[in-house]
Order: structure tokens, then C-alpha cells, then sequence
């Protein structure tokens, strides 16, 4: 049975006159990583702020596990915030066990866990070390130690691979997957989509304050699959019954069918043809262009303010 | 409660470790020991030192009379005083100082009393000159020779040798020490300026402290965990309780040197301090602290960088520099209205009334209205610097405008 760990319903929030959340509800499931999506500006630092209760909602409610947030219940969470920094004149270990005491955990018990942190992650013999000596991505590590250093149920991360080197993103990746496997549940909040395709379970597509996508990844990106295949294979027939047209792709050619072909028609006929198939895939649009469309269709020509993806075409 | 305390504790544990804090708390007792060893080491040549700082150097003076009033060298001003036949000859010797000033008496200066000083050098020596005490004893002396006896003229030039005889409120003569004047008014002076600079060292570390999270984009970590209320109380009491250890080590390291004075030149009970004026001061003190801390946090909550909040804060600091531009009436007057006026106003009044206090007895009255006012300040610095430590804490790169601090109020 499926339990909501944190529940968002109806969420406004304005600053200044300007609406950053408009009526937004979702629900993310315990044990679940869950993708919060969205240009820069859609207003996803502002629901997570307001989850955080750092800052007040105009109207709606956010329930953690049944209940409002409040002082006692923050201290379960575990907060990655998008603006984020350490006390650069702390040693590295006293910074991190001040943090979690400030979460409720003992004094004793919290210099053990961040001990255990820093030795996971590489940084034991920097422990004594003040947090101004160290590099930045020793830095950016410590920061998600001191997110995860007093052991939250749910992990809110606010772009958590902004600024990081392709090695620090793997371990990162690895150590979101190790919480989630011991049963954590955790938030990513990114405008980065492809991370997103690649990690989450369901996810919130916002823009401009308001809902455009949301339910678990495999369901949307089936919704709005084109009617195509990706190919790669040696050579081509010259005419395919049921294709439509071809189009080159970056990973082989994509093969738009007619309505009334399926792919598995194409797949034997490819096969009768004598044609070596590498790989055939059922293809699917990235979220980014499922983002795109959608705000389309929705009367907002989409301008990209943050286009960040490079408008491919993946495959599932 | 517990988060505020934790808060506390860190502040207090990482400040006191500053460099800044360690020096000044030790730099003020050490000062001191080294006054009394130098005391103890040179006694009295250092007191007729300072004595001699405090008299002006003995002048030669020179006159033309035209009255022929002026008696040819009394034995009272031999060597002081050089008469001159004109005024010519009087400037020149001046010029080429071997006389500091002149002063001529015209033929009809008994009708008249008029007396022309001249001296070099601006409106205030002249002005000196002309003032002195010596100038009327010696017209005085040379108007009355011959005329009446000796003694009658000794009474003329100086009728009167004060001296102050101290009664305690039961009417009795009270045994007061030469030294009394440094219990009654050097002591508790500098105890005020002292308790005025640890007000402003905390209140100072503690915009350092909220600047320094918000530039170090600390503060929505630290919000994760805790409000701003409890951030900002937390943050008010670890520096409190700095303040409060620093004006302790303050009057400890006092009470040594004074029980060392007291063994040094045998001077016996020359505190009299009254435990009303030291539980009024520390009132004070901690209503002051208070004040400037939440003001001085606010401040810090609204600049994006450390130097920006100081520029905000520099508006409170000005205030409170208020009563030392003042102080030389204050010492001249303590009661004088302006000085009464600051006592009234919450930015002044913990700085005036401490140095008031040090010097004169203040009525009832004026330190009920001036506590009221005080308190009345702190509660509407702590509701609205909440509100805008709240709206200011995460705005980052960008200073807090009037249209942001409108914003603040109308959402906390």
C-alpha cells in the first residue's frame, strides 16, 4: 500500500503581484524519487520553500505524513536548497554535527553519523579541516552531507547537479540511489530533464506556477508518443510499406508509420526483407519535447527561456 | 526552545573564539595593570606629573601704566611682572618673546577699570590672558598697598580658601579619602564606557554573524531546521551571554586592581558604589544589548553583503554616538535638558543614562519614563525587525527596498 509521504494541495503564492504558484497539488509516495520539472522561474523553489514552510503560502495546505509541517517535522526532512553554502570558517565535521544537532539530533550521535558521511564519500582525513580550505567539489559533497547528515525520511534536493563534475554527479547519483534503496524518499527538483528521465519514478512538470505534466514518467511519455520506431541497421529498402516517412536520427533513423501500421508489422516486414536489424526500438519523444508541446497546446507559445536539452529523440 | 539554545551556544562558542573578542577583553584589564605598576613604581611623581598637565606654564607679563596707578615692584610679583615706558617698546619684547603678553592701563583706568591685554597668537590666548586670576590680584594688590594693613589686604586678594567637606545622608561628616573621587566618578565612568563598547562589540558580532550566513548562503539550511524567530533569539542570547562574560571578566579584573590599589598606597574602601546604581546599570546594559542587537540583526538580514549591512547599521550606530558628541555638556550639566531629552529616546538612552548616572543622581522620574521609553523601543524593533529579518533573510543579491520591507510586513 502506498502511502503519501508529502501531499501539496492547491498552493498559491504571490510575490509582489506576481503569481509564482498558482494553485498547484501533487502528492509524492514514500519511498518514491520523484521529479519536480520546470524552466528556470516556474515556481518550483517557491513550492519547495513553502514544503519547507520557509516561506508562508498564500492559500492551499501541505500535509507531511498526514499532518501540517511544523518545527518537529522539518527536523525529517532533509533540505538541499538551491542558494547553499557552508560556514566557511567551521572546521568541516563541526559544521556538519552543528547542522544536524540543529535537526534534533544528539550531539554524540551526530559527530558518529557525520563521521560515517565523510568516510563514505572520501573526506575523513579533511574532517578537522575548515570548510574555506577545502575545494569546491569536496564543498559541494559536504553540502549533501549536511542535507542527509541526521538521516531525514524525505531528501529535498533544489538543482542538487548545478555545478558539479561529471564525477561528483555519478557519486551523487549513486548515493541518491543508496537512500533510496534503504527506503528514503526523495524530491528532485531540477530543470535539467534529461537527469530527471533518467532517475525518477513519476514527476511534476511546472511552468509559470502551474501544473503542465504530472504522473509517473512511463504513463506520460506513452501519452505522447509519436507513432515511430528507431532503426539502426545496415541498409534500408528503398520503399517500406506502412512508413510514412524517415528521418535521420542521431542514433539511426527514425521511421514515422502510417496510422493503421503497428510496429511489430514493420519489425517482420524489415525481417522478410533480409534487412540486419541492430536495434529497433519504439520511440518516444524527451520530456522536453512533451513539455514544449503540451505549454503549446495550452495557448502559450513556448519561448525557451532555459531550453537546456538539444531537441533529440530518445528511444524507450 | 532547544534549537534556540543550540543556536545560542554556537554563537557564543565561535565568537568567543574570535581574535577581536579576546584582545579587547584582555587589552582593558592589562591597560589597567599597567597603570598601577607605574603607579605603584613612581607614586607621587606621577600624580604632580599629571597636576602639571592641568596648570598652565607661568608666563611673564608686561604693562604700560599711564595711570601711575602700578607701585614699583611689590615683593608679591617680583620677576612676574615687567613694566614698560610705551607701548612700543612692550610689543616689540613680546614679538621677540621675552614677554607672553602686555597689558596696558590708560590714564583714566580708575574712572573707567578699562585694562588692554595683548597677546599673540588668536582670540583665545588673548582671551586667556585677559581672564587670568593673576592679572586682578595684581591690580588689586597695587590699588590697596599703602592703603590698608597687610592682612586686611592678604583677605582682599583672596577671600576665600574652600574647602569641601562631604556629609552622608544622615548628616554626618563623612570620612572621605583624597582618593575618593576615583570611587565616586572615575570608576563608575569608565564602567559606563565599557558597558556602552561591549553593547556595541556583541550587537556588532551579531550583524557579522547573520551577514556572514546570508552571504554564505547558510540561512535557508539553517531555516530548514529552525525559524527566524528562533534563529534570531538564539543569535541575540549566545552574544548576550558573551557580552555579559566580557563585562564580567571586566569587573573582576577591576576588583583585583582596586584591591591592589588598596594594598599599594593603603587606601581603604574607596568603592562606594551603591548595589541600586550597579543593578540599574546592568538594566542598562542588557536593555541596551537588546535594542541594538535586534537592530543590528535586522540590519544584517537586509544587506546582501557584510559591508552593506554596515552601511544600514551605521544609521543606529550614528544614534547611539549621539551622547558622546554631547558629552561635554553632559559632564558640565548633567541635568541639562538635552541631556534629560536623550535620556527619553531609545537610541540614546542607554548610552546617555549610563553616563549619567556616573556622574550625577538621576530622579526616579526620569529613569521611569527613560525604562518605559527603552522598553518600548525594544518591542517595536523586536516585532518589525522579526518581519523583516523574515522578509530579508532570502533575498539574496539584492538590497532590501522600502517597496521589499512593505512586502515583508504585510506577509509575516
Amino acid at each position: 500500500m502506498s502511502v503519501d509521504m508529502i501531499r501539496v494541495e492547491s498552493l498559491v503564492k504571490h510575490y509582489a503581484g506576481v503569481k509564482a504558484v498558482d494553485g498547484v497539488s501533487f502528492s509524492v509516495v514514500r519511498g518514491e524519487m520523484f521529479g519536480l520539472l520546470g524552466p528556470n522561474g516556474a515556481g518550483k523553489t517557491t513550492t519547495i520553500r513553502t514544503m519547507m514552510d520557509i516561506v508562508r503560502p498564500d492559500s492551499g495546505t501541505i500535509t507531511l505524513l498526514g499532518r501540517p509541517v511544523n518545527e518537529a517535522s522539518k527536523a525529517g526532512i532533509g533540505y538541499l536548497p538551491e542558494e547553499r553554502g557552508l560556514y566557511r570558517n567551521y572546521g568541516l565535521l563541526e559544521c556538519l554535527v552543528y547542522l544536524a544537532t540543529l535537526k534534533g539530533l544528539p550531539r554524540a550521535d551526530a559527530r558518529q553519523r557525520a563521521m560515517a558521511l565523510l568516510e563514505r564519500v572520501g573526506l575523513a582525513e579533511y574532517a578537522r579541516r575548515k570548510v574555506k580550505e577545502l575545494s569546491k567539489g569536496m564543498t559541494q559533497k559536504a553540502q549533501f552531507l549536511a542535507a542527509i547528515v541526521h538521516d531525514p525520511e524525505l531528501l529535498i534536493l533544489d538543482e542538487p547537479f548545478q555545478g558539479l563534475d561529471p564525477v561528483n554527479t555519478e557519486l551523487l547519483k549513486t548515493l541518491l540511489i543508496e537512500e533510496q534503496a534503504r527506503g528514503k524518499t526523495i524530491i528532485l527538483s531540477t530543470h535539467n530533464m534529461n537527469q530527471v528521465e533518467e532517475m525518477c519514478n513519476r514527476i511534476l512538470l511546472m511552468d509559470e506556477g502551474r501544473v503542465v505534466l504530472y504522473g509517473p514518467l512511463d504513463e506520460i511519455k506513452a501519452r505522447h508518443a509519436e507513432h515511430a520506431v528507431l532503426l539502426q541497421c545496415d541498409a534500408l529498402p528503398a520503399t517500406l510499406p506502412g512508413v510514412q516517412r524517415v528521418e535521420p536520427h542521431n542514433q539511426g533513423q527514425l521511421l514515422v508509420l502510417e496510422q493503421d501500421t503497428s510496429p511489430q508489422e514493420v519489425l517482420r516486414r524489415l525481417v522478410e526483407a533480409g534487412v540486419n536489424v541492430q536495434r529497433f526500438e519504439v520511440a518516444t519523444p524527451p520530456l522536453e519535447e512533451i513539455f514544449i508541446s503540451v505549454v503549446e497546446r495550452q495557448g502559450a507559445p513556448f519561448h525557451r527561456r532555459s531550453a537546456s536539452g538539444e531537441g533529440r529523440v530518445s528511444a524507450r | 526552545m532547544r534549537r534556540t539554545l543550540i543556536i545560542a551556544r554556537q554563537e557564543f562558542l565561535v565568537n568567543v573564539r574570535r581574535p577581536g573578542f579576546i584582545i579587547m577583553t584582555l587589552l582593558i584589564p592589562a591597560l589597567g595593570l599597567v597603570a598601577l605598576l607605574v603607579a605603584s613604581l613612581f607614586g607621587g611623581q606621577v600624580g604632580s606629573f599629571f597636576e602639571s598637565q592641568f596648570n598652565p606654564q607661568v608666563e611673564k607679563i608686561g604693562y604700560v601704566d599711564h595711570s601711575g596707578i602700578v607701585k614699583a615692584d611689590l615683593p608679591q610679583h617680583k620677576g612676574l611682572y615687567v613694566a614698560y615706558a610705551d607701548e612700543t617698546l612692550a610689543r616689540a619684547d613680546m614679538l621677540a618673546g621675552r614677554i607672553d603678553s602686555y597689558f596696558v592701563l590708560p590714564e583714566d583706568y580708575l574712572a573707567t577699570g578699562t585694562v588692554k591685554v595683548y597677546a599673540v597668537g588668536g582670540g583665545f590666548s588673548s582671551l586667556a590672558a585677559a581672564d587670568s586670576g593673576d592679572l586682578r590680584s595684581f591690580l588689586l594688590t597695587n590699588l590697596l598697598a599703602g592703603e590698608v594693613d597687610d592682612a586686611l589686604l592678604a583677605r582682599a586678594t583672596e577671600p576665600a580658601n574652600t574647602e569641601a567637606i562631604t556629609l552622608t545622608k544622615q548628616g554626618e561628616i563623612s570620612e572621605e579619602s583624597p582618593f575618593s573621587w576615583i570611587g565616586d566618578f572615575l570608576v563608575p565612568y569608565l564602567f559606563s564606557i565599557l558597558f556602552v563598547v561591549t553593547i556595541f562589540t556583541a550587537s556588532g558580532f551579531l550583524l557579522q554573524s547573520v551577514s556572514e550566513e546570508k552571504e554564505g548562503r547558510i540561512i535557508e539550511i539553517l531555516l530548514s531546521s529552525v525559524n527566524p524567530t528562533q534563529l534570531l533569539a538564539g543569535k541575540i542570547l549566545g552574544l548576550g551571554a558573551l557580552g555579559l562574560l566580557q563585562v564580567l571578566i571586566w569587573i573582576a579584573a577591576g576588583a583585583g586592581l582596586l584591591m591592589g590599589a588598596t594594598a599599594l598606597f593603603a587606601v581603604a574602601g574607596v568603592i562606594k558604589l551603591s548595589l541600586g546604581t550597579v543593578a540599574l546599570g546592568l538594566l542598562y546594559f542588557v536593555l541596551g544589548y537588546l535594542l541594538f542587537a535586534t537592530l543590528m540583526a535586522t540590519a544584517g538580514s537586509m544587506g546582501t553583503t557584510q559591508r552593506e549591512s554596515q552601511q544600514i547599521s551605521g544609521i543606529f550606530s550614528m544614534a547611539a554616538a549621539v551622547p558622546w558628541m554631547t558629552m561635554g555638556m553632559v559632564l558640565a550639566n548633567p541635568d541639562s535638558a538635552l541631556a534629560v531629552a536623550l535620556s527619553y529616546f531609545p537610541l540614546t538612552a542607554p548610552v546617555m543614562m549610563l553616563l549619567r548616572m556616573s556622574i550625577s543622581t538621576i530622579p526616579p522620574v526620569q529613569i521611569a519614563i527613560s525604562l518605559a521609553s527603552l522598553i518600548a523601543g525594544i518591542v517595536i524593533s523586536l516585532w518589525a525587525g522579526a518581519k523583516i529579518f523574515r522578509g530579508g533573510l532570502l533575498m539574496y543579491g539584492k538590497r532590501l527596498g522600502v517597496k521589499e520591507i512593505v512586502q515583508a510586513f504585510k506577509q509575516a
